[in-house]
């Protein structure tokens, strides 16, 4: 069952553990750069025929007589992200890797509806296939819960470039984006999140993996079926070719989490064998430490 | 190379569906990934195999066909081609007790069989082949036969034997066997250790020696005896031989039923017998075991003129000859009544033997009551019915039951007497003087032990459900009878005998002879069908019981060849448990290889073929055909793993 009915009670746990791990500072209650109407003070700048003068220093003019109008640091609600990879290569063996992919953004979701901040979910494969409007308010977590659970991964292929393209022709507001993917990806994942880091987003990489994906433990003649593309490789695979995979593998794992290094941006990568409560809890306490 | 089972080749066939599965072989397993990105990556420097890269291995499908071609060649039983047409051998393997010393390459009987093993396994096709076993004696464990394995089955199931070798009947039987097959053959694998000059002019004879001298020490004989004169005093006779060129030190030890009696440092010369005797006085009899211990040789002045062995390395190569065991019987106390009007001989007769507890009566009891564990002595008065038990009936003067007299014959000459029986033991008749005999006629046929020269029995024996009686129906007071040495010995035989302890040759046999061993039973012989018998190994035997038709609690066991050495025992009364020296009912028998001809290590016979050489028979490869197709299976089968697991591409 993808959502079990202790799941609630599992992500409501987690809610109050962000507050007190992060105390405002991963997704809800980010201030923007902007100044507006806020309640914070943020400095003075030279008054203007016509403005309000409700926000006139009135202080400032009686002791040097200077026309200063307050600012005020404007605060905005954060819009998150959650792009999720249905492509069928996140359905292998027990599928377990899509199921956690969809725990972890149900989880993420109802941390960041609780703090008032606004969420959407993408189902990308080869682009865009479907999209969970924009929302907030906590009441909006079984809806969103009802449309994860209708996701399947049977998506051919996965081009995380080309599903990055599709969610910024719909101009999204900039936000915290949190990739949820294999990141399996012919193409190369880099140049998908180079575009979401140019159009200002923040960025958060969550790589997981199938125990077989790591290890096959395939030995001797076999068909290697693709399971995005459908392509068959007829091949007699040795412990040798075994070797050469894992170290594949594990440079691919750390290709990944050198892009993040490099670019200041969260990365968790996790097997499908841990919980997602767990995960979330490490990539909470990560987060804090970082 | 030609093949006893060719038939079988015609399973060369599945060749052609093992190729055919090759070829198409079974649908791959599919095995999905989540993506080929990295698997594109490794077959960009090794491509993936294609349709026609499935002999991409061809070595792997040549293993499995040459596994099939090996093991339908071993199906087949090929055999090595040979020069020699089919022709009969009879394999006779010595098995004496000398054929269990040790030699460098270890024990002779073990060579021997070996070489038969090799022997067997290159007879050419179609040749028939017989097993047999020899001691003394000759068992066929193999008739004529071609299969191989059961001809090799016979020679590894052979046993050894501590009975001396003499391998004439063997020889007889193997010419039987072979019969008038102008190319029979009779090998003799042997160490030679007996005397035989005429086995050399059999044209059909060949003898493979497989023994070299050897040193040894042992026991050639193991006996004890009681004095017949003197039941109390018993005596253990112990012959050693030293059948080496060195000078043989050696501890000799005696036990009397486990008790450590005597211990004897013993150095003998080479080719040295020497006989020791142990004397014993007591009732009380037992199990005697001598065993020789500490054993050295050493130079001897004259031993640097033996070639053949060497002193330094010589050790004493035959074990089971070192010990020996001999069972003293018990003499118990015997209680007699003697019943006679007065005759002072016989009484001191009786009482001269240190066994008898003795009564002495004038008249029969009143109300014919005879007390039931005594044997009765009955002289001149006789009752009209003979009392129950065992009887001894002297000079008999009126009737009874038993018999009638019709008078007296005077003057009686001796002429025979049973000399193998245990009464009439020692027993001669010949110078006393008999002026008078009863003449009696019996209401039973008896057993006359010694009779006159006319057929009148003088010493005769009545076998009654109720008792032994022994009659003696010389006129005691006319004749010198009871002055004579032979009277108590006569006495003391027929006492021993109506006792059930009269058979002093029973202390040892040697190894592989038969012997009849009388048994006393708890219940009628007819209940009991069989006895159990436990050889010194403990090998449980059933052996059939002869009923006593005189005695219905006694019974004879007949038992051999018994081939081992050591004390075997018998449970008389068909008991399931095996019988143990400790036990009161079990029967001891000891046995003991007690030859000096097996003592003797050193091979007297001349060999018709030295052991190098080795028969034309065996072929160079040493082991049958099938042999080598096994191992090369073995072989190809963990090349095709290795070529299935595909481990050697780099």
């Amino acid at each position: 069952m993808l959502f079990p009915p202790d799941f609630l009670t599992r992500l409501e746990y987690l809610s109050i553990m962000s507050k007190r791990v992060f105390r405002g500072q991963l997704l809800a209650q980010r201030r923007t750069r902007q100044t507006g109407a806020g309640i914070e003070f943020a400095d003075h700048r030279e008054y203007s025929p016509g403005e309000d003068l409700r926000y006139l220093d009135w202080n400032i003019y009686a002791r040097h007589g200077d026309l200063l109008i307050r600012r005020f640091q404007e605060e905005q609600d954060l819009h998150l992200w959650l792009l999720l990879d249905c492509s069928n290569s996140m359905n292998l063996a027990d599928g377990r890797k899509f199921e956690l992919a969809r725990q972890l953004a149900a989880a993420l979701a109802w941390i960041a509806l609780a703090d008032l901040d606004r969420i959407s979910v993408l189902a990308c494969a080869a682009g865009v296939v479907e999209q969970f409007p924009l929302t907030r308010g906590r009441e909006r977590i079984l809806p969103l819960m009802q449309f994860l659970e209708r996701l399947t991964a049977s998506r051919p292929q996965t081009s995380l470039l080309e599903s990055v393209r599709q969610f910024l022709h719909r101009r999204p507001r900039p936000g915290l984006a949190v990739i949820l993917s294999d990141l399996f990806d012919t193409a190369g994942f880099e140049a998908g999140l180079d575009q979401l880091r140019f159009s200002g987003f923040d960025l958060h990489v969550i790589q997981l993996h199938h125990p077989l994906d790591a290890d096959p433990a395939i030995l001797g003649d076999a068909e290697l079926v693709d399971m995005e593309t459908g392509t068959i490789l007829q091949t007699t695979i040795t412990e040798q070719m075994l070797i050469e995979y894992r170290r594949l593998f594990s440079q691919h794992q750390e290709a990944v989490r050198s892009y993040c290094a490099r670019y200041n941006l969260g990365c968790t990568q996790s097997s499908t064998q841990v919980q997602f409560d767990s995960l979330v809890m490490a990539m909470m306490k990560q987060s804090a430490t970082s | 190379m030609t093949f006893l089972v060719p038939t079988a080749l015609a399973l060369a066939a599945f060749a052609l569906p093992i190729t055919v599965l090759y070829i198409l072989k079974l649908r791959m397993r599919q095995v999905p990934v989540s993506s080929d990105l990295f698997w594109q990556q490794i077959f960009q420097a090794r491509p993936p195999r294609s349709f026609w890269n499935r002999f991409r291995h061809p070595l792997s499908w040549l293993a499995q066909l040459l596994i099939l071609l090996t093991i339908v060649a071993a199906a087949g039983d090929p055999r090595w081609l040979s020069d020699s047409p089919p022709h009969s051998l009879v394999l006779i393997i010595d098995v004496s007790a000398s054929m269990q010393a040790t030699e460098a390459g270890g024990q002779r009987l073990t060579l021997a069989t070996n070489q038969a093993h090799r022997i067997i396994n290159g007879l050419p096709p179609g040749s028939q082949a017989a097993v047999i076993a020899a001691d003394h004696r000759a068992e066929v464990v193999c008739g004529m036969t071609d299969h191989i394995p059961d001809l090799l089955r016979a020679v590894s199931g052979i046993q050894p034997s501590a009975a001396p070798g003499s391998p004439e009947l063997a020889i007889r039987a193997a010419a039987e066997l072979l019969g008038q097959t102008p190319a029979g053959e009779i090998i003799l694998l042997t160490d030679r250790c007996f005397d035989s000059p005429g086995l050399t002019d059999n044209p059909r004879l060949t003898i493979l020696s497989i023994a070299t001298p050897r040193s040894n020490i042992g026991i050639t004989n193991c006996q004890s005896l009681r004095n017949p004169d003197d039941p109390l005093a018993a005596e253990l006779l112990i012959a050693v031989t030293n059948s080496s060129p060195h000078i043989a030190e050696a501890t000799l030890e005696l036990r009397i039923s486990g008790t450590l009696s005597s211990v004897l440092r013993l150095k003998l010369s080479p080719n040295e017998s020497t006989t020791r005797s142990f004397p014993r006085v007591g009732p009380s009899g037992g199990i005697w075991q001598a065993e020789l211990k500490n054993i050295r040789f050493s130079a001897d002045s004259d031993a640097s003129a033996l070639p053949q062995d060497d002193t330094a390395s010589a050790t004493d190569a035959l074990t089971i000859d070192n010990s020996a065991v001999a069972i003293l019987p018990d003499a118990p106390r015997q209680r007699v009544l003697l019943v006679s009007p007065g005759s002072l001989f016989v009484q001191k007769v009786l009482e001269a033997d240190p066994l008898t507890e003795l009564t002495v009566l004038q008249q029969p009891p009143p109300d014919n009551a005879w007390p039931q564990d005594h044997t009765v002595v009955l002289h001149e008065t006789i009752p009209r019915q003979l009392p129950g038990g065992p009887v001894i009936v002297l000079d008999p003067r009126n009737d009874c039951d038993a018999w009638n007299i019709r008078g007296t014959r005077e003057n009686p000459l001796p002429a025979q007497s049973v000399e193998t029986h245990p009464i009439t033991r020692n027993f001669r008749l010949d110078d006393v003087l008999i002026p008078a005999a009863s003449e009696l006629e019996f209401t039973q046929q008896p057993r006359i032990l010694a009779a006159a020269e006319d057929g009148l029995p003088l010493c005769c024996l009545l076998q009654r459900p109720q008792g032994q009686v022994v009659v003696i129906p010389l006129h005691l007071t006319q004749s010198d009878l009871a002055f004579r040495t032979v009277f108590p010995i006569l006495m003391s035989n027929t006492l021993r005998w109506l006792a059930g302890h009269s058979d002093p040759t029973a202390s040892a046999l040697q190894a592989g002879q038969q012997t009849a061993v009388p048994l006393p039973l708890t219940a009628p012989a007819t209940s009991i069908p069989n006895s159990l018998l436990r050889s010194p190994a403990g090998k449980l035997t059933r052996i059939p019981l002869v009923p006593d038709t005189a005695a219905p609690l006694s019974a004879t066991a007949l038992t051999g060849p018994l081939r081992e050495a050591g004390l075997w025992l018998i449970e008389p009364n068909g008991s399931n448990a095996p019988p143990n020296a400790d036990s009161t009912s079990a029967v001891p028998i000891a046995v003991n290889v007690a030859s000096s001809m097996e003592t003797d290590l050193r091979p007297r016979l001349s060999a018709r073929m030295s052991p190098e050489s080795p028969p034309k028979a065996v072929p160079a490869a040493g082991r049958p055909p099938w042999f080598w197709l096994c191992l090369a299976t073995v072989l190809l089968l963990a090349s095709e793993w290795f070529l299935y697991q595909r481990r050697w591409i780099t």
